[in-house]
């Protein structure tokens, strides 16, 4: 019989080969896979969000895990396909034009990959015209972006614009050690999160 | 023309420092102010047209050198110093890395290394970027003259140099699945460090007699800031096993050293740093968008308290306030002033007696 938790507990333990084992073995046995995806991969992820966020994990620890969790999207993804199932909504995440920083992006990249989401990782150095084509080519339900210094903050704005003047009804969250939610509110930005397992839930509160 | 560093004392300062890395201030708290000088000089040299130009040409670096000294007022322990610069990843792009220039202030190094099993990292003096970084300490040597002092270059050597090699994240992956490959890479790292670090104070020895860098302490010995940036992100325990070791050995070869702790995600890091004997002292910087220094005066405070030097960049307005919460003894605060004018009044106020 299947046991969700052992394969959430092996991905929180960053063992990739446990976790792929554990779900084909699920999927043979016929589990659902949406509940396969819900309740070990996202509900793991979860769980390494938050001890991200309380200093429990570090960088490693988390990729690791989402490295694990990757191994059982593999085989959960063509299943899921199958049934018809939809992801959470699609995200396009990247960091903005002239900032090269993206340990912060690719992290809640991956807890969005967890929580369920759809994610087009547009890079590092990212212009906003690039933003909008590929939210549009992607359908995206939102923008992620990430900004680590002062001088580039300021192109999250420019974004806000952009994706206004394409008449897109895209939404954006901002991230990044120097944003705050002031920040968000005075460029317009639909949301802020400061760490990549609130950014999980600003996702799904701005997905309504 | 009087030699700027005769004008603005630089023997005393130097006396100063030397009480700082001997945890004394016996003549009052150790803060260095940088104002702009009122008389400026317009900018009359030109420019390079290109962005590469700009970084590396060396008759502009001097030019900009000379420049900005001319056009600061240097008050209390501040010192004029020019640090040669390409960029934090010159380290790695000795080792075979290609600098990229992005602006005017940022350059990097694209991750270059696919396997750290196929990774020997060799210092050639004939690497590109080497020469150009030995033609602007050349150049701004030569200039120099008693007028500013020449610091020792950025140095991200260690966990940061494997991390721009590799890419941060992936690094963070090897810690976990190639831990012998770290453990390997590291005291060659070291080694090289240490080459390095002898080449760049041969080469600005010609300058003065002494070291200083971009971190603007200056020591008649042998002193630079280490630092791991890469260790931000990683556990204690982490830290302790595979980059501790090297601060220690460099802390231990340095006659003097500060290590710069950079942002709250590397404070887990500091109590095992305040353990290490061989160490002088911390620069503790908050961090992008982090609070004031104001903030920070029980992290001060531990590192004053465990015996450490400490230094810190404050906004002028909060100098009196941290210098009325921390001891004196090792403390050395930088700050900047809008006005010659506003400068001399922060100092007078502080060192009634100086
Ligand atoms: C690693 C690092 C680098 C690496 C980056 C490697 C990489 N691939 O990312 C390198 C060496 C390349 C680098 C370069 C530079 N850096 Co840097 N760097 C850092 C450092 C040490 C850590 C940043 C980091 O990764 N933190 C860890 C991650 C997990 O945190 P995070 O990014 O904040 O992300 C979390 C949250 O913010 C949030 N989040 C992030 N993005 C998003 C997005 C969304 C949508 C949401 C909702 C949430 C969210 O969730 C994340 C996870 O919880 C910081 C110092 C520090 N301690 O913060 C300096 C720092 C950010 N860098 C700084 C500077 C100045 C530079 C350089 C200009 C240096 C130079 N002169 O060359 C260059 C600039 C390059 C450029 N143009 O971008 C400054 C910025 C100062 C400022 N106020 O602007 C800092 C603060 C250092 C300092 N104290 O001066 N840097």
């Amino acid at each position: 019989m299947a046991d969700l938790a052992a394969i959430a507990e092996a991905l929180i333990r960053g063992d990739r080969d446990t976790v792929g084992a554990l779900v084909q073995q699920a999927l043979d046995e016929g589990v659902d896979a949406e509940a396969l995806l819900n309740e070990s991969l996202v509900a793991g992820m979860d769980v390494v969000g938050r001890k991200f966020k309380n200093n429990e994990f570090y960088v490693p620890e988390v990729l690791i895990a989402a490295r694990a969790m990757n191994a059982g999207m593999e085989l959960l993804e063509p299943v899921l396909a199958e049934t018809g199932a939809r992801p959470a909504g699609t995200v396009v995440i990247g960091t903005v034009k002239g900032d090269l920083h993206d340990i912060g992006k690719n992290l809640v990249g991956m807890m969005l990959k967890g929580g369920g989401f759809k994610v087009v990782d547009a890079g590092i150095d990212v212009a906003p015209e690039k933003f909008v084509e590929l939210a549009q080519e992607s359908g995206a339900n939102l923008i992620g972006l990430s900004a680590l210094l002062t001088t580039t903050m300021t192109q999250m704005g420019n974004v806000v614009e952009a994706v206004k003047e394409a008449g897109l009804a895209t939404k954006i969250m901002i991230g990044g050690a120097p944003i705050t939610q002031d920040y968000a509110d005075e460029i317009g930005a639909d949301g802020y999160a400061p760490d990549a397992a609130s950014a999980v839930d600003l996702a799904r509160r701005l997905m309504g | 023309m009087t030699a700027l560093l005769d004008e603005i004392g630089f023997e005393d300062v130097k006396a100063s420092f030397d009480a700082f890395w001997r945890r004394e201030a016996p003549d009052g708290p150790l803060v260095a102010v940088l104002c702009p000088r009122e008389d400026a000089v317009p900018w009359d040299f030109p420019v390079p047209d290109t962005l590469e130009g700009r970084w590396t040409d060396a008759a502009y670096q001097v030019n900009r050198a000379r420049w900005q000294t001319q056009n600061t007022v240097y008050l209390g322990a501040a010192l004029p110093i020019y640090v040669p610069n390409i960029g934090p990843d010159s380290f790695t792009a000795y080792l075979g890395g290609e600098l990229a220039f992005l602006d005017d202030d940022t350059s990097w190094v694209r991750p270059f290394v696919d396997d750290l099993a196929d990774f020997t990292p060799v210092f050639e003096r004939d690497n590109p970027w080497w020469r150009r970084m030995c033609d602007l300490i050349e150049a701004s040597s030569e200039a120099a003259e008693g007028h500013f002092l020449v610091g020792i270059p950025d140095l991200h050597g260690g966990g940061d140099a494997l991390a721009a090699a590799r890419h941060p994240d992936r690094l963070a992956l090897d810690l976990y699945d190639r831990p012998d490959e770290v453990r390997r890479l590291m005291p060659a790292l070291t080694d090289i460090y240490k080459q390095v670090f002898e080449e760049y104070v041969r080469r600005t020895s010609r300058a003065q007699v002494g070291t200083t860098t971009w971190l603007p302490a200056y020591s008649r010995g042998r002193f630079t800031a280490l630092q791991n940036d890469f260790s931000g992100l990683i556990s204690p325990s982490m830290f302790a096993e595979f980059f501790l070791p090297e601060i220690r050995e460099l802390a231990g070869y340095l006659d003097n050293s500060l290590y710069h702790l950079d942002g709250p995600s590397a404070l887990g890091n500091l109590p095992l740093l305040l353990e290490v004997a061989e160490l002088d002292g911390i620069q503790w910087v908050p961090g992008a968008g982090a609070r004031p220094m104001s903030a920070w005066v029980d992290v001060c405070r531990q590192v004053l308290e465990a015996g450490k030097c400490l230094q810190i960049g404050v906004a002028s307005t909060e100098v009196e306030h941290m210098l009325a919460r921390l001891p004196h003894e090792g403390l050395f605060i930088t700050t900047y002033c809008g006005s010659e004018a506003e400068g001399r009044g922060l100092l007078r106020r502080i060192r009634p007696g100086g």
